[in-house]
């Protein structure tokens, strides 16, 4: 999935505020809303704030809000819209994550509410776009997220290091940062999202983001799916930052909690993470950093457009089944306000999906350079793992393990993955087959 | 005609009386009946019942939030044996296996031994220390041996190069060739002592005119063991060896709290590859094949441990 950063800018410029406060809603029997979300130490008092403020305007709704930590979400969300008791309010990412539940028929169509509510108006275009399928809005995005290296910028002063222009740049300075004793960066990849992320990147880089699009998709040839050269090359480009001495030992049995403490504690001088955890740095006191983004490649291999971003949205969904859907709605469009999207900044340090809410009194400066910095990017790429069909996605998440474990060559982790991707293309009648 | 076992009423074989017999027995186990009917009502609901609706879903192809269910009849079977993954878990299942069965009961009948005649004092603080893992929830275990194991900060990779050697770089959880062993050993840090437990209430059984006599003989303690406690406790260590082994078949949470199947699936066991299957890759009907392959291993175990219990 692309996003035009560049209408993030437009959005920035031309926002309307016509949303600026929340309707109460005149809600006669009184319901109960049962909200799933993925959440932290961080974005739940927030939400627990907002929630008790929209039910103090909405008397007649009361919301049942229940908390859960990234890999137990993906399995509680499954197990619930699967049985007979859905949640009325669901938080989900976009591609394969939202086009599954679309197809097995378990997303409200929010178009309606999008179009009287006046989300088109109010929201990044982009990100609306990634939750919308063959025409019909499926999800509100709230946030967006962004992958960075955040260095330490303590660190890089005592080295004499300054931020890498280049991808051969950043091998150099993991050199000289091993040359001095000190750990270039964590990487938490026990749960194996870390890894797909710097795949994720990697691919745009070095395959060019128009090939990654169709083979992602699957919907191409069967004899070109997933053959560009290019991909094995991105895998080499992750080995080629483990020779560098660039990541900490037993990366694949480090937890990105373990990574994030690594960063925190100064054992190391980057890591590299998404913009969610610009919040856990500000709750830490943590302010001796800074932020830049995958360096670009500049060698003959890389085919890919070098200003792109890692980003993708984040969003609330409301469940087909839902006996309330006026209310679900309602939430939602009180929780992408203008009000409440400043207070997200203010509480949690993250991206609003609202330019009005991000100004120069409220987020911090760390925030404001990182939306300014993806306004100057020309495209982006959302993450492989929530773009690729499952298996799929399974098939990339256990080759970057077995890469960096080597236990797999590049060429053969990419042999793995294009038999995969056939299997799934044949199973999803695509690419002709 | 009667042989005296069988009641003279059973053997007659007129309809009245049969009818007559019939409702006697029913008053007869009536009580037992209602005894067991709260029981047996909860073995259907929460086992039986399962089992068959397993059965059944194992014949589909189906993911936990897809309302489409299609029967594919024996594919999701045939597929389990094309599975590099479904035999490498079940290899790991044996590693388990052989791995729990010499070193917990292994260790279980040594460390029982020694509390039983190796030592005169602090037999109930060692019994207490030794029992303590199995206190424990099986998640802390994990957790507690997820920092033993944590690279950056864990003890034994302190201790590793407290003596100048180099730890595994890639870690003991991340490495493919290192982590069943790993496992492994946290595993067997919190059943040993269970093992022992129940080893020991064996070996105190043992009579002590034996040792008694063995030491008029001049037999030595290590001849005592080998001749007298080992062989007396015999059946107690087979039963101890068979609760081990079934508890290897199904071993899923200390598996799934360090590693979760990985790096790369190359932890999975059986019962952690049937929870990738029902909820990371959404193919909940080849998750019920595999599970009801798992569930015949556990009943030959379970057969073989009723055999050997009857034995005792």
């Amino acid at each position: 999935m692309r996003y035009k950063i560049s209408l993030y800018v437009s959005v920035l410029i031309v926002l309307v505020s016509a949303l600026s406060f929340a309707p109460a809603l005149s809600q006669d029997a009184p319901v109960t809303l049962d909200f799933f979300f993925l959440g932290d130490e961080i974005t739940n008092p927030f939400v627990e704030e907002i929630i008790a403020a929209f039910e103090a305007d909405n008397p007649n709704i009361a919301i049942n809000f229940q908390s859960y930590p990234n890999e137990a979400y993906k399995t509680a969300i499954q197990v619930s819209l699967g049985s007979d008791d859905a949640p009325d309010i669901l938080f989900n990412w976009n591609g394969e994550d939202t086009g599954r539940f679309v197809r097995e028929g378990h997303l409200l169509d929010l178009t309606p509410y999008a179009e009287s509510f006046g989300w088109y108006d109010a929201i990044n275009p982009a990100a609306l776009d990634a939750f919308t399928f063959n025409g019909v809005l499926y999800g509100v995005p709230y946030s967006l997220e962004a992958k960075y290296y955040y260095y330490n910028t303590t660190i890089f002063e005592q080295q004499s290091l300054t931020v890498p222009q280049t991808f051969d740049e950043l091998l150099q300075v993991c050199g000289t940062l091993r040359d001095a004793g000190i750990t270039p960066m964590s990487f938490g990849n026990q749960e194996r999202w870390e890894g797909v992320h710097y795949m994720t990147i990697f691919n745009q880089k070095v395959v060019g983001e128009e090939t990654i699009l169709a083979d992602y998709s699957l919907d191409v040839s069967p004899d070109t799916l997933f053959t560009d050269p290019g991909y094995a090359i991105a895998f080499q480009r992750l080995l080629d930052m483990q020779n560098a001495g660039c990541f900490a030992d037993a990366v694949n049995a480090t937890t990105p909690d373990a990574a994030l403490a690594q960063f925190l504690v100064q054992q190391v001088a980057m890591y590299y993470q998404g913009t969610w955890i610009m919040g856990n740095l500000s709750a830490n006191d943590f302010a001796n950093y800074g932020m830049f983004r995958m360096p670009p490649m500049t060698d003959d291999a890389a085919q890919g457009n070098q200003n792109y971003a890692l980003l993708g949205p984040i969003s609330l969904q409301v469940s087909s089944s839902t006996e309330a859907p006026d209310a679900a709605a309602a939430f939602l469009n009180y929780f992408i306000s203008q009000p409440v999207q400043q207070r997200f900044v203010e509480m949690t340090n993250r991206i609003p999906v609202r330019a009005d809410a991000l100004t120069d009194e409220i987020g911090t400066p760390e925030l404001r350079n990182v939306v300014s910095d993806l306004a100057t990017t020309e495209g982006a790429v959302a993450w492989l793992d929530v773009v690729l069909e499952n298996s799929v996605s399974e098939a990339y998440l256990n080759a970057i393990q077995e890469v960096l474990a080597g236990t797999l060559t590049p060429t053969q982790a990419m042999e793995n993955i294009r038999t995969v991707a056939l299997d799934a293309q044949q199973s999803l009648g695509l690419g002709g087959s | 005609m009667s042989n005296g076992l069988i009641p003279q009423s059973l053997l007659l074989n007129q309809p009245a009386r049969k009818k007559r017999v019939l409702a006697g027995r029913w008053y007869e186990y009536r009580d037992a009946f209602i005894l067991v009917a709260p029981a047996l009502i909860i073995f259907s609901i929460f086992v039986i019942y399962p089992v068959i609706n397993t059965i059944q879903l194992s014949f589909y192809e189906y993911g936990l939030t897809d309302p489409n269910l299609e029967f594919v009849g024996f594919q999701n079977y045939e597929q389990i044996f094309q599975d590099s993954v479904f035999w490498r878990a079940l290899r790991n299942n044996g590693i388990i296996l052989v791995g729990s069965v010499l070193v917990q009961v292994g260790g279980g009948v040594i460390l029982a031994a020694v509390l039983s005649r190796g030592i005169r004092w602090g037999k109930t603080f060692f019994r207490t220390l030794h029992f303590a893992p199995v206190m424990m929830s099986t998640v802390a275990v994990g957790v507690l041996w997820q920092l033993i194991y944590d690279p950056g900060v864990g003890i034994l990779n302190a201790i590793i190069k407290a003596f100048g050697l180099r730890p595994p770089s890639q870690g003991w959880l991340g490495d493919p060739n290192l982590v069943m062993f790993a496992i492994l050993a946290a595993a067997c840090w919190q059943y040993t002592g269970y093992v022992m437990t129940i080893v020991l209430a064996g070996m105190e059984s043992v009579p002590g005119e034996l040792y008694e006599a063995s030491a008029l003989d001049g037999a030595n303690e290590v001849q005592n063991f080998f001749y007298i406690t080992l062989p007396v406790s015999r059946n107690v260590i087979i039963a101890a060896i068979l609760i081990t082994m079934i508890g290897a078949v199904k071993v899923f949470d200390i598996v799934y709290v360090l590693t979760r199947g990985g790096p790369a699936n190359s932890s999975q066991v059986i019962g952690t590859y049937i929870y990738y299957n029902a909820f990371t890759v959404n193919q909940a009907g080849y998750a019920s094949a595999i599970a009801v392959v798992l569930l015949v291993i556990a009943i030959g175990f379970g057969a073989l441990q009723l055999r050997f219990t009857r034995q005792i």
